[in-house]
């Protein structure tokens, strides 16, 4: 077994020095997480710019006053995203009478991706384009997929954060909630 | 040989691995798509890596760097 | 190894299966070997998920075993002088020894057949933040078992641009060979420390660190030296037959460290990634290894993926190596195995991937590698005796349920 003995103190004063660095940037990036983003529930639903796909107009939040809105931000990249929008679309398709509406607005960089997904899925629902990231910024997003229940005073209500097929029913119960409130 | 002393010479490369680390643009998570993209992950096909550093374990001195785990054989 | 898709924090979304072929080829009359891997991956409930691999490997052919100077090959039954193949016999006699005449290979003297089976399983459990996994499996074959563990824990951190992990791992493995009535034992530690970065919207870094220590029979079974004079045993020293040739001995102990940094970057312009990889090694037998590797992802459109890899691999000898020895060493450690010899090795290499419905891929893939001394970073420590050159091709394809 090969050792060697030269320069104790030198290499024990490196070997610390080495791993003092190493926890320091260890310690300085936990510390950069922030540990909650801001809530946005009980605020009023910001307003923000995004073309609705296939027509000229803009996105309005104040045209849904007095419907409950499920706004989702979505991708065609985002795995969760693609598992949601074929469950979205069937709630859709079934409350949309008693004033429920679903506005995703998709936030694909390339408008060919997006274009491909809708091929493949097709939805019922508005879908709003915002390939700059001005609305995702604006509601504070912290994760993709994120979705924000707003009533029919325009109020974000609920704010949720991934997707996985067993939330549809929650999302079902909390919609159902919310359309029973008066206008 | 001192593997103390050897080990130093690769002291500027983790240096300069941690300033790389701290000068990034923090990115959005609404702008991971490119990230996000099969071809960017760390590991895009699991069993030709395998295979592969299988290979390089059995005709090469070097182990290691990858991650931790996986077990011996009497490979020649 | 078994694969696993989901090092993105994510729980598996589906069954997936898959195979590949591989096919190994030694130039110059080596070993071939078949390669046949079987995987899975199952999510379990909503936050795990468990994956499987299995492995049976067939090897045949030669492979070295000693190298003995070039004037000695007289002492050996079947000689053809040069490189060619020889077999050690029992009724070698010892001749005057020509110092530093050439080394010659001599391969084993019948084919070796074996077949290794493997099994690996992991299991990982998700957290919002924090993945922790837990792996084990076992080797088998004629003359080596080995069982292995790892835990692995991985946590992201800084709004999910970071994330660190760690793995710390446990290997116990059995030596019976063959050709030789022991029966040894050799173990390992090894840890890892790693962060991956997101450096800007087309671009990560990783990072590793990871040391093994191994303890036990560390040297191989089958390989033997050649020592002048070696008349005088040393402790560990066995002979293996004819008078100065031995089975190799090599350190008890070993320490080795690793730094691996991994480069992704995206390229919008071609839709293609990027991959870099540099890695050091060093360990304590004096083996310092540098590797660099590129591989270029280009889909090439109707779900096709091409992808070409090139690989540098560069180590400097074990300080107890010799192709042989002309006097015996202080510390009474030896080997003459190749691996451990002063080389570099050169590959090349390309996949073919093709996507059906997002759900079928099928692949196919031919690597080229060299091994010449002549290649060594630091140059050549030996003359290119122990060259060699190898194919590995490989088809399988995976299966999303």
């Amino acid at each position: 077994m090969n050792h060697n003995n030269n320069n104790g103190n030198n290499s024990m004063v490196k070997k610390s020095y080495a791993l003092f660095l190493i926890a320091a940037s260890f310690i300085s990036l936990a510390w950069a997480d922030e540990t909650q983003q801001a809530a946005l529930t009980h605020q009023t639903a910001p307003d923000c710019q995004a073309p609705i796909l296939g027509e000229q107009e803009q996105l309005n939040l104040s045209n849904y006053r007095g419907k409950v809105v499920y706004m989702d931000f979505w991708a065609s990249w985002c795995p969760p995203c693609r598992i949601s929008l074929p469950l979205l679309n069937e709630l859709h398709n079934e409350l949309q009478a008693e004033g429920f509406e679903v506005v995703a607005i998709n936030v694909d960089e390339n408008r060919e991706d997006l274009l491909r997904f809708l091929q493949q899925c097709p939805v019922d629902f508005t879908i709003a384009v915002d390939p700059e990231g001005k609305c995702p910024q604006a509601y504070e997003v912290v994760a993709m997929p994120s979705s924000y229940l707003i009533d029919r005073k325009g109020i974000i209500r609920h704010v949720h954060h991934g997707f996985r097929k067993e939330d549809i029913e929650a999302i079902r119960q909390l919609v159902r909630a919310l359309l029973a409130e008066p206008a | 040989m001192n593997i103390r002393n050897d080990a130093w010479q690769s002291m500027p490369a983790i240096l300069l691995l941690l300033l790389l680390i701290g000068g990034c643009t923090p990115v959005a998570p609404w702008q991971r798509g490119n990230l996000a993209k099969p071809h960017m992950a760390l590991e895009t096909d699991p069993a030709t890596t395998a295979i592969r550093r299988h290979v390089h374990m059995s005709k090469e001195a070097s182990s290691g760097g990858y991650g931790s785990g996986g077990g011996g054989c009497g490979c020649n | 190894m078994s694969p696993n898709k989901t090092a993105a924090g994510v729980p598996a979304d589906g069954i997936a299966t898959g195979f590949l072929y591989s096919h190994y080829d030694e130039c110059c009359g080596r070993m071939a070997v078949d390669v046949f891997q079987a995987f899975g991956i199952t999510p379990l409930g909503e936050s795990a998920d468990l994956s499987a691999g299995w492995v049976t490997d067939r090897i045949a052919g030669a492979s070295p075993v000693l190298n003995i100077p070039f004037g000695r090959t007289d002492a050996v039954a079947g000689a053809s002088g040069g490189a060619a193949k020889v077999s050690v016999t029992d009724s070698a006699r010892s001749l005057p020894l020509t110092i530093a005449a050439r080394p010659v290979q001599v391969m084993s003297s019948a084919t070796i057949r074996d077949t290794r089976n493997a099994l690996d399983l992991n299991g990982q459990y998700y957290f919002d933040d924090l993945t922790i996994g837990l792996a084990g499996g076992a080797s088998d074959e004629k003359d080596y078992r080995s069982y292995f563990s790892n835990l692995n824990l991985r946590w992201e951190t800084n709004k999910k641009m970071t994330t660190l992990a760690f793995g710390a791992g446990f290997t116990d493995d059995t030596i019976t060979p063959t050709t030789r009535a022991i029966k040894e034992s050799k173990t390992a530690i090894d840890s890892m420390l790693g962060i991956t970065q997101i450096l800007d919207k087309n671009s990560l870094l990783q990072a590793n660190l990871t040391y093994q220590y191994s303890s036990g029979f560390l040297s191989n079974p089958y390989k033997k030296v050649f020592i002048s004079g070696g008349g005088r045993h040393q402790p560990g020293l066995e002979s293996a037959g004819p008078a100065d040739i031995f089975w190799e001995n090599r350190p008890n102990e070993r320490h080795q460290w690793a730094l691996l940094a991994r480069y992704l970057r995206y390229f919008g312009d071609w839709d293609a990634a990027l991959h870099l990889d540099y890695r050091f090694h060093i360990d304590d037998w004096s083996i310092r290894s540098h590797t660099v590797e590129a591989q270029w992802h280009q889909p090439l459109g109707n779900e096709w993926m091409l992808v070409p890899r090139l690989r540098y691999y560069s180590q400097s000898e074990a300080d107890f190596y010799s192709p042989y020895f002309a006097a015996p060493r202080s510390n009474g450690f030896y080997s003459s195995d190749y691996r451990l010899s002063g080389f570099g090795a050169l590959s090349g290499g390309l996949t073919f991937t093709k996507t059906f419905f997002d759900q079928l891929k099928v692949q196919t893939g031919v690597e080229y590698s060299v091994h010449k001394a002549g290649l060594n970073l630091d140059g050549a420590t030996q003359s290119g005796f122990a060259d060699f050159s190898f194919f590995l091709v490989t088809a399988g394809f995976e299966y999303q349920f």
